[in-house]
C-alpha cells in the first residue's frame, strides 16, 4: 500500500512521497494495492469542455479518478493542484457527497502526472464547474458499483440497499457491509462511460457545508510542503546567470573564478549558464563571481509611450461581437460619450516564487514543481530534454499562490536540464528579483469606447475597441441594440512577457465598461444603479445588483453625491457578481481609502460556502492592488520593479470592511469561484471615487497623483 | 534598484583580468543557540542568514523565503521572544539567543503540559494556530508561518490589542491571497482565548535533548 494512503497523515507531509514511477493506468493496482478503482473515460463534450483535447489527444487508457481501499479509505486522484483556492477541500466534499463517505475518509492526491487524471491546468475557475461534474460522476458510479457488489454478497437486490457513511445496508434491515469489506480482496476496475445520476441539492450532506480546510492544519503547523521544501540526498542548489534586462543578449561570460570555488560545478549550455553547489550560500557566491557581458538594446517602449505603441501595433482588430448598425445607433442617441480607459502591467507576486526540484534516475526524471500545470510541465520538460513524456513525472506539492502566473514554469525546465546534465538532484528556486523579471505580467491594455443614450436614458450604441487585453469580460452585458466589440491584438507587441492574471483581461474590460456606464449615468443626472437596472433585463444581473444595493441601504441619487459609493457588475466564469464600494478621498493628497466593499455573487450551486467567501474576500483584497497601487515600471525589457521595496501590494491597512453575499441559485450548476469577484474592483473603486469627489479616473492604478490631476481637471 | 537586479552579474569592467582569483572563503564560526527549546550549534560561514540556517542546516522548512530584503515577513521567527526577519539576520548574531520557529510555536501554548519527553504532543497547536485554521485565515499558506510568528510577538507585547493595533502590528507582513480580514479576526479570537488561559510556562531546559548539528558544507 502506498504511504500516501496513511490514515491520519497530516496533509502536505504526504506530498513528497513518490510511489513507483510509471503507472500504466490499465494496471492500476500494481502500485495501489487491492480495492476498487473507478476509471472514467471523459470523451466527447465533457472532454472538450475540460480542455482535454486542447493540447493533445485524449489518452487511450481510462483515467482513474478514485480508489476505494481495503481499509475503506477513498483516494481521489485529481490532476488539479491546490494553490490556496481551496479545491483540495471542495473536491473531497464532492466525492464524499456522491460516494456517501465521511469527509475524513478521503485522501487527496493532486497534480501528480504519474497517478492523476490528465488535466490541462488549474486556471479559469474550471475546477468546480467543469472538472467537478466529472469527479462527482466518478464517485456516483463508484457508489453504484459498491451497491452492486453488496447486492451479490448480501443476496438482496441493489434497489433495496442504501449507502451512508461508508456502509451499504439493507433498507430497514440488519445486514450491512462497509466499503472496506466490499473492497477487501477485490481488484476491480470499473470502467465508466456516459452519464451518471448526481445527487440533487436537497439531498446534500457534505456539499453545501463549510468544513475546516483539509490543508489548514498542515499549513498552520509549518508542516505543509512546497516545492522548495523538498530535500533529496546530494541535492544541489542552482543559481542561474540572468541578463540585466529581458531583451539583453549574452556576449561573453567568464566562469573561471566560480569554477575555482571548491565543490562548485558550472553548467554552460545554450541559453543556460548556471552554478551549482550543495550549499546555497556558496552557489550565491559563485554566481557573483561570474563575469558576464551583455548587449542591452536601447529601450524603445516604456511606460510613457506604451499606449501609442499599442495603437500603432494593432490598428485593425477582429470583431468579437456585433449587432445592429453603429451608424443607426449613433443617430438614435441624444448623447454620445467617447472615452479611453487604460490599464498597466501588474505582477502576480505570489508569496512563493517559482521553484522546482529535479532528480534524474537513469533515463527518467522526477520533478517537484510549484505549478498550475503539472501535465503541461511534463510535456515541456520532455520536449526540452528530447525524451518521452512517460519518462517525466511531475509532482505538485502545495503551491504558494499562482493567480495565473504558474501556468508556465521556466524554472522547471531549468532544473530538469541541470539535473539531466549533472545527474544530481537540482533545486532551482527563483529569488524575488528573478520572480519579477520573469513574471508573465497582467497585460497593459487600453479600451476605446464610444457609447450613447437617448433622452429617456436607454443605451443605443456600444462601439468598443480593446487593445491587447483580449475579450474576456468584454461582453456588452446591457441591452443595447447597436453594438460592435472589436479585439485589437498583436503578437509580440508587449515589451514584457504577459500571461494569464486572475480573470485575464476581464479586469481591464470591466473597468472600461462599468466606468463608462457610470459616466453616462452621471451625465444624464441619473442614479448609477437605476441607470444599470434600466438598461438590463437579465434577471441574474439585476438580482446581484439589487442585492448589494439592499445590503448597503442604497437611496438613489445621481453622482457625484458626495457619499463616495460606487457600483459595478459583471459576469465571469459563469458567475454573476456585483460590487458596491464606499471610499473616502483626501482631496489634498489625492489618497483614496476604500472603507467598505459589499459583494453579491450568484455562482449557482455552492459546494463550500465559506470557501467561496474566502475567494471573494481574496479577490476584493487583491483587486485593490491593481485598482489603486500596482503598476510595473519598465524601460524596454528592463523591469524596474524587482521586489516589494518599490512594488507595493495591498496590506492590512489597505483592507476595507468586507461584506459578502452568496445569492442562492440552486437551479444553476456550480459556476466559477476563484476569479469573478476580482473583475469589478477597478470600476467599483473608480465609480466610488467619482461619487465622493467628482474626479473621473481613466487609468489603473488610480494613484494619489492621478486623483489630484483628475480633480484639477474638474 | 532599477537596472541591476541582484543576482545579475555586472558587465565586466574593461581590462578586468579574466579568471581573477576567487575571493577568500568567508570565515566560519561556531554558533550556539537554542532552537525551539533545544540547545543546538551550527558552524556557519560569516554572512549566512538565519533563514538558511533554519531551512538548510536544520531542515526547518516552515519558515519561508519571500523577498530576501525584510519586506514581506514570510521568514518571520522569534528571536529572544521578538519577531524578526530571518532572511537578513546573520547567524553569527545568534550566540546564546533563543529562536522559535513555526514548528516550535505549539510548545509556547500557555498551560501546556509537556509529554514525558518534555515536548508537546505532535498534534498540539497554539491558540493562534487553531484560530487561523478554524477561521480559514489562510489560503496558499506560504505567508502563514510568518503571520503566526508576527502575531505571537504582537500578543506578547500587547495581550489585548484593538483591531487598529492588530492592523498596525501586522502591516509589514504581506499576504497575496487576501486572507487579511480573517487573519485579523483570528488574532482577535486568539487574544481572547489567551487572556483566559493559565499563565505561560517556560519550557524547561532539557540538556538531555541537546542536539548538535554542524554545517559541513565544505570539507576542511
Amino acid at each position: 500500500m502506498s504511504r500516501t494512503e496513511r490514515p491520519g497523515a497530516r496533509p502536505g507531509e504526504r506530498r513528497t512521497d513518490l510511489g513507483p514511477f510509471a503507472v500504466d493506468r490499465r494496471d492500476f493496482f500494481k502500485f495501489t494495492g487491492g480495492g476498487i478503482a473507478v476509471l472514467v473515460s471523459l470523451r466527447g463534450a465533457e472532454a472538450v469542455a475540460a480542455g482535454l483535447e486542447q493540447q493533445r489527444g485524449y489518452p487511450d487508457d481510462f483515467n482513474a479518478y478514485l480508489r476505494i481501499g481495503e481499509d475503506g479509505r477513498v483516494t481521489v486522484l485529481s490532476g488539479k493542484i491546490e494553490m490556496g483556492q481551496g479545491v483540495e477541500t471542495s473536491q473531497a466534499q464532492m466525492v464524499a457527497e456522491e460516494l456517501d463517505v465521511p469527509l475524513d475518509a478521503i485522501d487527496m492526491v493532486m497534480g501528480d502526472t504519474a497517478r492523476c487524471v490528465w488535466d490541462a491546468g488549474t486556471w479559469g475557475s474550471l475546477t468546480t464547474r467543469v472538472f467537478g461534474p466529472a469527479l462527482r460522476a466518478a464517485a456516483a458510479r463508484a457508489r453504484q458499483a459498491l451497491l452492486e457488489l453488496a447486492a451479490g454478497r448480501l443476496g438482496v437486490p441493489a434497489a433495496r440497499l442504501e449507502t451512508r457513511d461508508g456502509v451499504v445496508a439493507v433498507v430497514g434491515g440488519q445486514a450491512s457491509l462497509t466499503y472496506g469489506e466490499l473492497a477487501l480482496g477485490q481488484r476491480i476496475e470499473h470502467v465508466i462511460e456516459g452519464e451518471a445520476a448526481l445527487k440533487a441539492v436537497s439531498g446534500f450532506r457534505v456539499m453545501g457545508t463549510s468544513p475546516q480546510r483539509l490543508d489548514a492544519i498542515a499549513k498552520v503547523a509549518g508542516a505543509a510542503r512546497y516545492a522548495g521544501d523538498v530535500r533529496l540526498p546530494g541535492m544541489r542548489y542552482a543559481r542561474i546567470l540572468r541578463p540585466p534586462t529581458l531583451d539583453a543578449t549574452l556576449v561573453r561570460v567568464d566562469t573561471a573564478a566560480a569554477e575555482a570555488l571548491e565543490g562548485v560545478s558550472v553548467v554552460r549550455e545554450e541559453g543556460l549558464v548556471a552554478v551549482l553547489h550543495e550549499d546555497p550560500d556558496v552557489a550565491d557566491r559563485a554566481l557573483a563571481m561570474l563575469r558576464a557581458e551583455f548587449d542591452v538594446p536601447e529601450p524603445a517602449v516604456h511606460n510613457d509611450n506604451i499606449w501609442d505603441h499599442f495603437l500603432a501595433a494593432a490598428p485593425r482588430g477582429r470583431t468579437a461581437e456585433e449587432r445592429g448598425s453603429l451608424t443607426r445607433g449613433a443617430r438614435e442617441c441624444a448623447h454620445l460619450f467617447e472615452h479611453t480607459w487604460y490599464d498597466n502591467y501588474v505582477a502576480h507576486a505570489p508569496m512563493e516564487p517559482h521553484t522546482a526540484l529535479a532528480s534524474r534516475t537513469g533515463d527518467r526524471i522526477n520533478l517537484w514543481v510549484s505549478t498550475q500545470s503539472p501535465f503541461g510541465d511534463q510535456r515541456r520538460v520532455a520536449g526540452t530534454l528530447g525524451i518521452d513524456e512517460e519518462q517525466v513525472r511531475v509532482v505538485t506539492p502545495y503551491v504558494g499562490g499562482g493567480f495565473g502566473g504558474k501556468g508556465v514554469n521556466p524554472q522547471a525546465i531549468e532544473a530538469a536540464r541541470l539535473a539531466w546534465i549533472t545527474g544530481q538532484p537540482v533545486q532551482v528556486a527563483w529569488t524575488r528579483e528573478e520572480e519579477f523579471l520573469y513574471d508573465t505580467f497582467h497585460a497593459a491594455a487600453l479600451v476605446q469606447l464610444r457609447s450613447g443614450v437617448d433622452d429617456a436614458g436607454r443605451m443605443h450604441l456600444w462601439d468598443y475597441h480593446v487593445y491587447m487585453a483580449g475579450t474576456r469580460g468584454s461582453e456588452v452585458l446591457y441591452d443595447i441594440p447597436h453594438v460592435a466589440v472589436v479585439n485589437h491584438a498583436a503578437g509580440g507587441a508587449h515589451p514584457l512577457a504577459t500571461g494569464a492574471w486572475r480573470a485575464p483581461g476581464a479586469n481591464t474590460n470591466v473597468f472600461a465598461r462599468e466606468s463608462q456606464i457610470d459616466v453616462m449615468a452621471a451625465a444624464l443626472g441619473v442614479d448609477p444603479l437605476e441607470f444599470r437596472l434600466a438598461n438590463t433585463t437579465d434577471p441574474r444581473q439585476r438580482r446581484v445588483l439589487e442585492t448589494v444595493a439592499e445590503a448597503i441601504g442604497w437611496t438613489p441619487a445621481p453622482g457625484p453625491s458626495g457619499r463616495g459609493w460606487g457600483f459595478a457588475c459583471g459576469i465571469d466564469a459563469g458567475t454573476y457578481v456585483a460590487h458596491a464600494a464606499r471610499v473616502a478621498v483626501d482631496t489634498a493628497s489625492g489618497r483614496v481609502r476604500v472603507e467598505k466593499v459589499v459583494c453579491a455573487q450568484d455562482m449557482g450551486v455552492v459546494v463550500n460556502p465559506d470557501g467561496a467567501v474566502m475567494q471573494m474576500e481574496g479577490c476584493i483584497t487583491q483587486g485593490l492592488g491593481f485598482a489603486l497601487m500596482e503598476k510595473i515600471n519598465f524601460r524596454g525589457g528592463n523591469v524596474l520593479d524587482r521586489n516589494f521595496d518599490s512594488y507595493r501590494i495591498p496590506r492590512f491597512s489597505d483592507v476595507p470592511e468586507i461584506e459578502t453575499i452568496l445569492v442562492k441559485n440552486d437551479e444553476t450548476p456550480s459556476q466559477g469561484g476563484g476569479e469573478p469577484a476580482i473583475i469589478n474592483m477597478g470600476a467599483v473603486v473608480a465609480n466610488a471615487v467619482f461619487d465622493a469627489c467628482g474626479a473621473r479616473l481613466h487609468t489603473m492604478p488610480m494613484t494619489p497623483a492621478d486623483v489630484r490631476a483628475a480633480l484639477a481637471e474638474g | 534598484m532599477p537596472g541591476t537586479a541582484p543576482g545579475t552579474a555586472p558587465a565586466a569592467a574593461p581590462g578586468a583580468a579574466p579568471g581573477a582569483a576567487p575571493a577568500a572563503a568567508p570565515p566560519r564560526t561556531l554558533v550556539r543557540f537554542r532552537l525551539n527549546g533545544r540547545d543546538v550549534e551550527v558552524e556557519a560561514d560569516a554572512g549566512r542568514t538565519l533563514l538558511r540556517v533554519l531551512r538548510v542546516d536544520f531542515g526547518l522548512t516552515g519558515t519561508k523565503y519571500g523577498c530576501g530584503i525584510n519586506r514581506c515577513g514570510a521568514c518571520t521567527v522569534l528571536v529572544n521572544g521578538r519577531p524578526l526577519r530571518a532572511c537578513r539576520y546573520e547567524a553569527d548574531r545568534l550566540h546564546g539567543a533563543e529562536v522559535v520557529t513555526v514548528e516550535g510555536l505549539a510548545a509556547l501554548t500557555p498551560g501546556l503540559v509537556p509529554g514525558p519527553d518534555g515536548a508537546p504532543s505532535a498534534d498540539a497547536l497554539h491558540p493562534l494556530q487553531e484560530e487561523f485554521a478554524d477561521r480559514g485565515a489562510l489560503q496558499c499558506g506560504f505567508c502563514t508561518p510568518g503571520m503566526l510568528m508576527e502575531a505571537f510577538g504582537l500578543l506578547a507585547e500587547n495581550p489585548a490589542p484593538s483591531r487598529e493595533e492588530i492592523i498596525a502590528g501586522m502591516n509589514r507582513n504581506l499576504c497575496r491571497c487576501g486572507a487579511h480580514k480573517r487573519i485579523v479576526e483570528a488574532i482577535e479570537a486568539a487574544a481572547v482565548r489567551l487572556a483566559a488561559a493559565p499563565p505561560s510556562r517556560t519550557p524547561s531546559r532539557t540538556s538531555s535533548r541537546t542536539s548538535s548539528r554542524t554545517s559541513s558544507r565544505r570539507p576542511s
